[in-house]
């Protein structure tokens, strides 16, 4: 269903996405794990091209998106376009990124009215549907600030859910969150994972990564090292960076 | 040579407020145009297009660097010259709108560039064109931010209402110019129309102070 191939990318000097390829298919649940600076949410924003790569291609159930290659040269896609293409795609940030003017519900009818031309009326029943969904059915008029970070994430999956998109794209949705408030959000996660919703979550949830996904993908330096079923990757890592890594993780 | 004179007041007070009316319009219609202006030089400010940046560059900057009572002049009394003959409150609206649309555009950039990029990403990620990102997410957040600083443009451009009395525009100075010449009252006739503007000059100060503490305090505007 997604489909990253032999993506590049580098920031100036530093080449940060060393030719990845990807394939993930439909209701799996894919985790990209490893060091900072390994690329991993440089990877996950290239799929909904937040970040453009220098070399690759993207495509999204067969079809190619964002961008063109003629001749050794990329040829941008329309603006319209790769925002409807976009559409398809839910993500969901690190620091939340809610916008603060807007209560929850308008934060969640925000885009499904305002892109897809939804009707008011039916988007704020949707959205009053997410939010029980995401437990959070009491705070359709309260104000971002007045919420706990994991009240903030959960409204910010309601609000990607609200666009019906065909995959979920996790940028470590809870590396931002005190500890006892991640539960809350990767019980939402995991539900939405038995849903049968596709994602790709870049984390550092090691316990979460081991119940929930079908596929666990470690990158480093740019390349991806190892990938592999959980259980492989964790109990019976084979390359020695993995080793390392996991190491380094289950010692915390 | 008293500052107060009684006399004086109950004479001419009467005529000086209905200066006042003209001053206060004057005030209103210049920040209301200026607020609207400035919203697209703020946005062609920080095109990438040079076509559009570099003649606004050139326009702000004008602005900025040249004192604002010869570009009123230059409006009223220069531009027949070029055949563009304009009666004084339409130069004086003229003038003071060009003069501070850029600088409230400066405003809203300064607004705009402290909205956090993460606003960009998730309306980005939502589908949502650079335009209705703009319209519905940016814009909005950055009017809220610098409201205190428009409201300290408001309490500017009001005074400089005054400036247009060189182009025999019949606001408060100007008013109080022919009275306080015609009858040698200077004193006390300047004193009042002193009084006058901070009678309006204060409260809205202070309003300015108490928006500068809303906002800042964290009780956003919403």
């Amino acid at each position: 269903m997604i489909e990253a191939i032999d993506i590049h990318k580098s920031f100036g000097p530093l080449e940060v996405l060393r030719g990845i390829s990807l394939k993930v298919d439909p209701s799996e649940v894919v985790c990209l794990i490893g060091p900072s600076g390994s690329g991993k949410s440089t990877l996950l924003r290239c799929l909904n091209l937040l970040e453009q790569p220098d070399k690759g291609t993207i495509k999204l159930n067969g079809e190619q998106v964002y961008f063109d290659w003629i001749e050794g040269r990329k040829v941008p896609h329309g603006a319209k376009r790769i925002a409807r293409v976009r559409t398809r795609l839910g993500m969901v940030f690190q620091e939340f990124n809610l916008f603060p003017h807007l209560t929850v519900l308008k934060n969640i009818i925000e885009a499904p009215v305002h892109v897809l031309g939804m009707e008011r009326a039916a988007a704020i029943e949707k959205a009053m549907t997410l939010l029980a969904r995401v437990g959070l059915a009491d705070k359709a008029n309260a104000y971002p600030d007045q919420l706990s970070g994991g009240q903030r994430q959960r409204t910010a999956i309601a609000r990607a859910l609200a666009m019906d998109p065909i995959a979920m794209l996790f940028d470590e949705p809870t590396s931002a969150l005190d500890p006892e408030l991640v539960h809350e959000v990767l019980e939402v996660m995991r539900q939405l994972s038995a849903d049968g919703m596709t994602m790709i979550i870049v984390t550092h949830e090691m316990n979460f990564a081991r119940q929930v996904a079908r596929r666990v993908i470690f990158m480093d330096e740019g390349r991806i090292v190892e990938e592999d079923t959980p259980e492989r990757v964790f109990e019976h890592p084979r390359e020695a960076r993995t080793r390392s890594f996991i190491k380094t993780i289950v010692n915390r | 040579m008293q500052l107060i004179d009684l006399e004086v007041t109950r004479q001419y007070l009467g005529v000086l407020l209905q200066g006042l009316r003209l001053t206060v319009l004057l005030a209103i219609i210049v920040l209301l145009l200026s607020l609207a202006l400035a919203i697209p030089v703020a946005v062609a400010r920080m095109s990438r297009n040079p076509l559009v940046r570099i003649p606004i560059d050139a326009y702000v900057e004008l602005m900025r660097t040249t004192p604002l009572i010869l570009q009123l002049i230059y409006i009223y009394y220069v531009l027949p010259g070029f055949g563009i003959k304009l009666d004084p409150l339409t130069a004086g609206i003229i003038g003071l709108t060009l003069h501070y649309t850029a600088y409230i555009g400066e405003v809203y950039r300064s607004g705009i560039d402290a909205i956090p990029r993460g606003q960009h990403h998730a309306a980005a990620a939502l589908g949502m064109t650079s335009l209705l990102a703009f319209r519905r997410i940016i814009l909005p957040q950055a009017l809220r931010i610098v409201t205190p600083a428009l409201g300290n443009y408001f309490i500017t451009i009001f005074k400089d209402t005054a400036l247009t009395s060189v182009m025999t525009v019949q606001e408060l100075m100007f008013t109080g110019e022919i009275i306080s010449a015609r009858t040698y009252q200077y004193f006390p006739i300047y004193t009042l129309i002193l009084l006058i503007y901070f009678a309006i000059g204060y409260p809205s100060a202070q309003f300015v102070r108490y928006l500068e503490r809303a906002t800042s305090r964290g009780e956003k505007l919403r």
